[in-house]
């Protein structure tokens, strides 16, 4: 393969190009620099990659077998996490919350699971960049959390006949709702057009409408010096005899070869990540790097992600338009009445065949006649989506398993249960979304359980015996190693977690730029 | 043998529709990368699948003393049903889990494949992801030329 620095000792190497992976591998190419981001799978060109083909789509996801067990085993693929440049912004849903001030002091408000070491003021600036760099559409009065909005593009207009409904069932109970903040156009923006709902957000969004690090910073970034490899898998991190990291390992088409740099950032999302770290145990560090703690790959958290179908005696037509377009978060706050801490955000949510008939028979157990008669009159349903808090538990852990991949490298095994207050939570949750659906004139259907997002694994904190990184993602352990990505998270909170993933990257580029070498 | 199974399991006996699930499942189980995810002690999905048809044979002469491809279609649907609880006691090796996962397998591979079939697009009431003309009344009650209608679309919206 042809390679800009193979000889040469860069300043930074990016383990995984995905949301956090590409905004700093953009950020740090621009303060000038030499950085190389190194990409597992392939480098996507949407108008030749992707097609108007959900099952073809699948392809985007991170396909290789993970091991899944526990009592609520969770589903990976195109569920979470994306493969090829972008990663999973590739196929997310272009939703853009930020958290709220309450995620990061859970354990001061709440009394469970831990505080993180920055707080909502600390991350306030990075938000906004990053809603100001890529044109985020929202309405210009938010209801909920410390930003009220404007949002930098308009709020979309109009709705999908699913958002109104959901919009409409809000109203009659006296729930607030919005329009959703979107990384998706409103407007036209640096040679890319407005969304034209066409639906395909979650497989590859064929006219560039919707944000994706693939589109946005990557060629910002390239443009600006950046090398990027892809089709290649790191294999291992490499560490000098004096406890430092030197650069890394990695295949492409079969082959080995290596990167030396000075600082080593891994942002390979909360499978792969701790993956990585534990399968670079050396002789200094016989329990994975950044693993004095031992917390290498524990409380790992998806959030609950059940989806709360109702029937209507009109057309909804679930396929048109954005998937989300309306949410509410009035039921994000800890409220002592419900019996349970912390809360979730209500997302209106859009389905495709595949999407929908797929889970309803894998994860609702239906089939057969049953099914079909569902899907004859799919358009008549419409549905909304919980994301819900999951409280952080050590017993939920991304371990290696004893099966190797074609890599050599042990597979991950990922196991994972949900705790009596996420019970608690969902169970609300999908009341909620039932009694919306009921106000808005419908009757209820069915409910899919499902999990969407991962994060923690590599949680950061002040205290080396209890955390992994500090709060600008530097490992305890390794000084000029970085862990940048959805698994530095502390808690999950009630939110889809995209936005803050990129502005924890924004951060952490900005710390090791005024490091200015000292690293 | 996946045939006959995904016509049950997808309700529809359409060779054509059927073809191409069956066509899903081969490239699936040929192509060197992964599956997303599997529980452990769960052989890939190959082994899991090849070896459990056989398993679902051996079953069905045991049971009915005829092959799976021979029993009446009451008799194939009663065994996908254990199946899927995992009440085949009879089949060697194979447990309540290694059940409950062939028949998970064998219905995520059908499903996925069944619903992404033109026809069953068009039946369903899809428009699929139209491009690069999109969507562009998307509100309540109206809807674009292209789209395909189940009835008269009545109403402009504005009733909501």
């Amino acid at each position: 393969m042809e390679r800009r620095f193979e000889k040469q000792e860069v300043d930074v190497v990016v383990v995984g190009l995905g949301a956090a992976g590409g905004v700093l591998l953009n950020a740090l190419a621009k303060a000038g620099l030499d950085v190389v981001g190194i990409e597992a799978g392939p480098f996507w060109d949407p108008q030749n990659d992707f097609a108007s083909d959900e099952l073809y789509s699948r392809t985007l996801a991170w396909n290789d077998t993970r091991f899944t067990t526990g009592q609520d085993a969770l589903q990976f693929g195109s569920n979470n996490s994306g493969r090829g440049v972008g990663g999973g912004t590739v196929h997310f849903t272009g939703v853009f919350y930020r958290f709220h001030e309450s995620d990061f002091r859970v354990r001061t408000l709440d009394g469970v699971a831990d505080d993180w070491p920055l707080s909502y003021e600390d991350l306030a600036p990075y938000y906004a960049k990053i809603e100001q760099d890529i044109k985020v559409s929202g309405p210009k009065e938010f209801p909920w959390g410390a930003f009220r909005g404007p949002y930098p593009y308009p709020e979309r207009e109009p709705i999908s006949g699913n958002s109104q409904i959901f919009r409409k069932g809000c109203a009659a109970l006296g729930i607030t709702s919005s329009v959703a903040p979107l990384a998706i156009l409103s407007a036209p923006f640096n040679g890319r057009p407005p969304c034209i709902n066409r639906g395909f957000c979650n497989q590859g969004c064929l006219p560039n409408a919707k944000f994706s690090t693939l589109i946005h910073y990557i060629p910002q970034a390239i443009e600006a010096g950046a090398e990027v490899l892809s089709d290649s898998m790191v294999t291992r991190i490499v560490v000098n005899k004096q406890g430092y990291a030197t650069g890394v390992e990695f295949s492409h088409d079969g082959k080995s070869y290596a990167q030396k740099a000075k600082i080593v950032i891994v942002s390979a999302f909360v499978v792969e990540t701790p993956r990585l770290l534990l399968n670079s145990a050396c002789f200094q560090f016989p329990d994975g790097l950044a693993n004095q703690s031992g917390l290498v790959g524990k409380y790992i958290m998806p959030h609950s992600g059940h989806d709360v179908y109702g029937k209507f005696d009109r057309e909804i037509r679930l396929y048109k338009g954005t998937p989300v377009m309306a949410v509410s978060q009035d039921f994000y706050e800890t409220d002592q009445e419900r019996g349970f801490v912390r809360g979730y955000s209500l997302n209106a949510h859009g389905s495709r065949p595949l999407a929908m008939a797929s889970l309803a028979a894998t994860n609702a157990g239906l089939w057969g006649k049953e099914l079909r008669e569902i899907m004859l009159e799919w358009n008549y349903y419409a549905r909304i989506t919980v994301v819900g808090e999951v409280l952080p538990a050590l017993t939920n852990a991304v371990t290696l398993s004893d099966e190797k991949d074609e890599y050599g490298i042990p597979r991950a095994q990922v196991s994972f249960g949900y705790g009596e207050n996420d019970r608690l939570l969902i169970a609300h949750a999908i009341e909620t979304c039932n009694a919306i659906l009921e106000a808005a004139g419908g009757r209820r259907a069915f409910v899919v359980p499902d999990s969407a997002h991962l994060m923690g694994g590599c949680r950061m904190g002040d205290d080396p015996a209890k955390s992994v990184v500090n709060e600008f993602c530097q490992s305890h352990d390794i000084p000029n190693l970085f862990i940048c990505d959805a698994s530095v998270f502390v808690t999950s909170g009630g939110a889809n977690p995209t936005e803050t993933v990129m502005a924890i990257a924004l951060r952490t580029a900005q710390y090791i730029i005024g490091q200015k070498g000292r690293i | 043998m996946i045939k006959i199974i995904a016509a049950h399991v997808a309700h529809d006996h359409r060779e054509e529709i059927l073809n191409w699930v069956v066509a899903h499942v081969d490239e699936q189980l040929a192509k060197p990368f992964g599956e997303s995810q599997r529980k452990p002690g769960i052989p890939p999905q190959k082994v899991l699948i090849r070896g459990g048809l056989k398993a679902l044979n051996t079953w069905a002469k045991g049971s009915y003393s005829r092959e799976f491809l021979k029993l009446e279609a009451k008799q194939q649907l009663t065994m996908i049903s254990s199946l899927q609880l995992g009440h085949l006691e009879e089949i060697k090796d194979w447990d309540t889990t290694l059940q409950k996962e062939l028949f998970k397998k064998l219905l995520g591979l059908t499903i996925e494949a069944y619903y992404s079939h033109p026809w069953v697009w068009s039946e369903i009431g899809y428009g699929g992801p139209a491009y690069p003309r999109g969507y562009v009344r998307v509100e309540l009650g109206i809807a674009d030329p292209w789209e395909p209608t189940r009835e008269e679309v009545v109403g402009d919206g504005t009733e909501i």
